[in-house]
């Protein structure tokens, strides 16, 4: 589902074990336990699996400062980063 | 400087939008804004005045790090909370305007305040925990969502009971739930609303902490370019039982409410959105690196076993994908427990209802592989789908069906012209097939499988004998009338599981008694279908006979017969006269011959659902006779089954609980009394939802592309309302159960051919007409006439004035749509004209009673004397019990020898005077109501029947005629519907034929005969009634009440 053109990215910081998503406007965050990630070695694709759901019907991406996530999951949340954010991140 | 200072900028939509000059325009406008009107300064300001005090003290108690959390739950700008102090305040909010609520926020968090503000409907969210709400709700917008919570102002909406609401009341009543003190600004027409009935809008506690209504000077919302009233309404907590009202001329005006404001204690404040479940991780086994997937079943259903966390996340997201779209942005409604896009590999029907079930299977343990998992698939599964495949087949495959054709037989005959009933695609199946048109004919010829060919535009189309009978009119050729096979039925489609069937029955010696031709096929057919499925004989050709051969085929150790307590006599006589040892039966009376089952067992549904005795220990007991029988009959048939149309019926529901394994449901009349009937016996005979029979009940419509996605998944209901009902206009509640609420439905089939097809592989029909059984059992045709009885004017007048009535009330009634009452009293209405009709001397609350015989009734004295005398036995048929009493009575002083029969005499005393005194009596006359004669009864010793009153269902009526149509008649017996002229009588009637018509087409094939005509209600036929009066004396409107005053005898309406 595409980002509704007024809403700014929820953003993520992605720690060892957890992670924390805040949303704008709202001083409360949203934690999640990381249950294992992979990173492709051919395109450098990192997946990460969490152990709930952190994003709702209407978001797709999330924020972490100077990239950004893809979020899909229908029980559980999927942190997908792109190549292109990877590549800069790098 | 003020942290609100940045925000001020933003305009509201509502202040922006050209003015309506409609209530149309009204409506279109406030689709565009949403009810956005933001609150001018000035009135926010004097919100925040009332609630200050109790904020001021509140803090002090709280000390320094003390917060009172403020709630606006349409926040939009965040005018409301312009006055809030970060040392003071926490704030929240929420609103459907995604812009101005992340600039909001955005200055919130800037401006150092303990904050939340959520982009989310009112209707998504479940606020809890605030001290104070300061709300300004968008007014008279009508939410429609799922989420909605259940509130005193809620209504049944598209997602069920309690889903709809109008904004500013749902607003308030949140507000109310979530906060201590809720300072609400309103309409004025909702305000004193509020006032004279809150219990309307909000529950009896909300009621009591209404604290004060201050109505705003005109003018206050003049700046966002709106004039409309309002009025600020005040609540605090705890009931006071004085509500101030206040008028302010001036909004500086100061306003104080006494006693004051109170704040109690702190919550712990949470918007709580009602899309987001917060409540702990979805995935909770450890990670241990376990790739292994266990594939299990149950039931249906097919579940997955993991042991390790990271496998279940990557493996279950990938089946399931994503959660289907719901809330605002989805108006569709998905069946029960539909969440995810994946989610119909899950489901083994979905798995069967595809061309190759194990294939479609494999690759779904195929998917577990490539997502990180390795399948293990439980033994037994594979082989259980192969199984389920055969079965599923069978369960699918038509009925043999032999359908009665007018002037479309096609014989013999190779070729054929044949003229198309409707405009149609030749072939519906392929984009751009030439379109057939009613005035021309086509050529077909037979091929050597038996199917019709023809070529149209060089295309080939090939159509089975039974589609070309439903769509053609065979006009040359070999065109005649005559009975035909639609569906050869599962002995011929599958002959080796027939003989087996009929190797078992013969070993049995069923077919020494269960002899005639048709009845011997029709139980090897019911009984290789794997599931179950509806026995619609017609009456009298020997359902009881097949109910017990069922249960002996299947060898069962429990088999189980239910049916009306009123017809278990006559089945135990059937069961005597049988085979059967004495010892392999019992009717069921007592709980310890529930426990005890033998064989056969007899049971009445009255009985089925009676809780059985305490044991007399104090736990409260409620199970039922269905309960102790649980899960331990093979079979179960279920007798005049019809009954189970009603699924939340107690007899229904007693039935579901029983849990057969093998359900059949013999029923001459299948659809009780409206198409729809069906769908509920459907389901619980056939299968809910299945690949067989994928027209759910509480399932939903199971369509093999379940497979691919759930998306635009369809209710069972709803499938089956679109597809087959028609109606004029529906209330939510009928729209939602199809079983309660209020509609205007015309009793006839949507997509007959949809219909016929739906009910093909599931409802053995038999017609006593039909070849099969005529040569076994002839009944000779009955004759009916309508004889219709002139007025007596004394009664026109006193029917007129109690029509008068009720078109008046129907009148003031549609005009208040929102009146929960109006279906009861419209009814109750209803009931007073059949009853000024048919039976006026019961009376008709507020016009009394109409004392003596009317026409109608003296035709029938006449008529029954006169009877007699010629030697004829008669039964006539009223619907009211004191109706028969006194038209007992009066033949009774005309010395003529009646016999009454009706619910208020005991089943045992009017079950042996029927044997006794009628039907092997001297007695001729039965005087019967139809609620008491409709099903098992034998009166084939009567040749006449008089029907006085006219029913409401055409399978009361025919029940009630097909009492004498039994085997053993010998005489054409006659039937005469009495009516008066114009009345009630007319508008039964007509509801009555299209009932049947509808019953006729879809099981029977018959041709509608009333699809070309107007169905009128019963508003319409009472008002043409009130116009034929005017024109037959050509008076004005208004001296019609001074005519019937003044009637002369010669005039009556005749």
């Amino acid at each position: 589902m595409p980002d509704s053109p007024f809403k700014v990215l929820p953003s993520i910081t992605i720690g060892q074990t957890d992670i924390a998503v805040t949303r704008h406007g709202s001083s409360k965050k949203t934690v999640a336990s990381i249950l294992g990630q992979e990173t492709d070695p051919a395109t450098g694709h990192r997946t990460i699996w969490l152990d709930r759901l952190v994003h709702r019907a209407d978001e797709a991406r999330f924020d972490s400062g100077n990239s950004t996530w893809a979020v899909t999951g229908a029980i559980s949340t999927i942190l997908g980063s792109s190549q292109k954010t990877e590549n800069k991140a790098r | 400087m003020s942290w609100y200072d940045a925000l001020r900028g933003i305009k509201s939509r509502g202040s922006q939008a050209d003015r309506p000059g409609s209530l149309g325009g009204l409506a279109a406008a406030r689709r565009v804004h949403e009810g956005q009107f933001f609150t001018p300064d000035a009135v926010a300001a004097l919100m925040w005045r009332i609630v200050t005090p109790a904020i001021e003290r509140e803090l002090e108690k709280r000390g320094p790090m003390g917060r009172v959390a403020v709630l606006d739950n349409s926040v939009g700008s965040g005018r409301l909370l312009q006055f809030a102090d970060p040392a003071k305040h926490a704030i929240f909010g929420f609103d459907v305007d995604a812009g101005a609520v992340a600039q909001v926020g955005e200055q919130a968090l800037a401006a150092g305040f303990e904050c939340e503000f959520e982009h989310c409907a009112m209707e998504s969210a479940k606020p809890r925990g605030f001290d104070v709400a300061l709300i300004n709700p968008p007014f008279s917008v009508h939410l429609d969502a799922p989420t909605i919570q259940p509130y005193a102002c809620t209504c049944y909406g598209r997602y069920g009971p309690n889903s709809a609401a109008i904004s500013h009341a749902y607003a308030l009543a949140q507000a109310l739930e979530a906060a201590y003190i809720v300072v609400a600004l309103l309409p004025r027409t909702f305000a004193d609303e509020l006032l004279r009935e809150p219990g309307a809008y909000l529950d009896a506690d909300q009621s009591k902490r209404m604290r004060a209504k201050i109505d705003l000077p005109a003018g206050s919302f003049r700046e966002e370019g709106t004039e409309v009233q309002v009025s600020i309404v005040v609540f605090g907590t705890g009931s006071y039982g004085h509500i101030e009202r206040i008028e302010l001329d001036s909004l500086d005006a100061p306003v104080s409410i006494s006693p004051a404001l109170v704040l109690y204690g702190r919550g712990r404040p949470s918007i709580g959105r009602c899309d987001v479940k917060d409540t702990g991780p979805s995935i909770t086994l450890p990670v241990t690196g376990e790739r292994k997937v266990r594939v299990v079943r149950d039931g249906r259903r097919v579940g997955l076993r993991f042991g390790c966390g990271l496998t279940e996340a990557k493996v279950m997201n990938a089946i399931l994908r994503e959660r289907v779209p719901s809330g605002r942005d989805s108006q569709h409604r998905y069946p029960k427990g539909v969440r995810f896009v994946g989610q119909g590999v899950f489901d083994l029907e979905v798995h069967l209802a595809q061309d190759e079930p194990v294939a479609s299977f494999r690759a779904f343990v195929d998917l577990i592989g490539e997502a990180g998992g390795e399948a293990v698939v439980d033994e037994g599964i594979f082989g259980y789908l192969k199984r389920a495949t055969r079965a599923t087949r069978r369960q699918a495959t038509p009925l043999r069906h032999t359908v009665f054709v007018q002037d479309g037989v096609a014989g013999a005959a190779n070729q054929v012209e044949a003229r198309p009933r409707r405009t149609q695609v030749a072939d519906p199946k392929v984009w751009g097939s030439p379109v057939l048109e009613p005035n021309r004919t086509y050529g077909f010829e037979r091929g050597e499988d038996g199917n019709y060919c023809m070529t149209i535009a060089g295309r080939e189309i090939r159509l089975k004998p039974e589609d070309l009978y439903e769509r053609f009119e065979v006009v040359t050729g070999a065109a005649e009338s005559g009975w035909t096979v639609v569906h050869q039925g599962l002995i011929k489609a599958f002959p080796g599981v027939a003989q087996g069937w009929m190797a078992r029955a013969r070993a049995a010696r069923i077919d020494e008694w269960l002899s005639w031709g048709y009845q011997f096929d029709d139980l090897i057919e019911l009984a290789m279908k794997p599931v179950g499925t509806i026995a619609a004989w017609d009456m009298g050709l020997g359902k009881a006979r097949l109910a017990s051969a069922l249960i002996l085929l299947h060898g069962v150790r429990h088999g189980l017969i239910v049916t009306e307590a009123g017809l278990i006599d006559e089945m135990v006589i059937e069961l005597k006269g049988l085979p059967i040892a004495a010892d392999q039966w019992q009717v069921i009376t007592s709980p310890h011959q529930a426990s005890a089952l033998r064989r056969i067992n007899l049971i009445s549904y009255e009985r089925l659902r009676m809780p059985v005795q305490s044991d007399g220990s104090k736990k409260r007991m409620r199970k039922t006779y269905a309960g102790l029988m649980r899960r331990r009959a093979g079979v179960a048939v279920f007798d005049e089954g019809d009954l189970l149309s009603n699924p939340n019926s107690d007899q229904a529901r007693a039935c579901a609980q029983l849990s057969a394994k093998k359900r059949y449901v013999l029923t001459a009349t299948p659809m009780a009394n409206y198409p729809r009937d069906l769908a509920p016996t459907l389901a619980f005979a056939a299968g809910d939802g299945t690949a067989a029979q994928p027209w759910g009940w509480r399932r939903g419509k199971l369509e093999p592309n379940w497979r691919q996605s759930m998306i635009g998944a369809e209710r069972g209901i709803d499938a089956f309302r679109d597809a087959f009902v028609t109606t004029q206009w529906v209330t939510r509640e009928f729209e939602d159960t199809m079983t309660e609420g209020a509609k205007r439905e015309i009793p006839r089939i949507g997509n007959l051919e949809l219909y016929r097809q739906m009910v093909a592989p599931h409802i053995k029909r038999r017609i006593v007409e039909e070849p099969e059984v005529a040569q076994w059992i002839k009944i000779p045709p009955e004759t009916r006439e309508v004889v219709e009885v002139p007025w007596d004017h004394e009664h026109l007048r006193y029917y007129m004035e109690v029509v008068q009535e009720f078109s008046d009330f129907y009148l003031r009634s549609r005009a208040e749509p929102g009146k929960k009452n109006n279906l009861i009293a419209i009814l109750a209405r209803i009931r007073a004209v059949s009853f000024a009709s048919d039976y006026p001397q019961y009376g008709v609350e507020g016009f009394g009673a109409y004392g003596k015989l009317t026409s109608k009734h003296r035709w029938v004295l006449g008529e029954i004397e006169r009877l007699t005398k010629a030697g004829r036995k008669t039964v006539l048929y009223a619907e009211n019990p004191g109706l028969i009493e006194l038209i007992g009575r009066e033949l009774g002083n005309r010395g003529v020898d009646v016999m009454p029969f009706h619910g208020k005499i005991p089943v045992r005393t009017r079950t042996k005077d029927l044997n006794t005194r009628f039907r092997y009596g001297p007695c001729p006359n039965l005087l019967a109501t139809t609620g008491v004669t409709q099903k098992g009864l034998n009166l084939w010793q009567a040749q006449e029947v008089l029907m006085l009153s006219r029913s409401w269902s055409a399978t009361t009526e025919e029940q009630a005629i097909h009492r004498l149509l039994r085997p053993q008649q010998k005489e054409n017996v006659r039937v005469r519907y009495i009516h008066l002229p114009g009345s009630i009588d007319c508008y039964k009637a007509q509801l009555v034929q299209f009932k049947r018509d509808a019953a006729r087409a879809g099981l029977d094939w018959g041709t509608p005969e009333t699809e070309d005509a107007d169905f009128l209600h019963l508003d319409t036929v009472i008002g043409r009634f009130v116009d034929d009066m005017v024109k037959l004396h050509q008076l004005a409107d208004r001296d019609l009440r001074l005519w019937l005053d003044n009637i002369p005898k010669e005039t009556a309406y005749a």
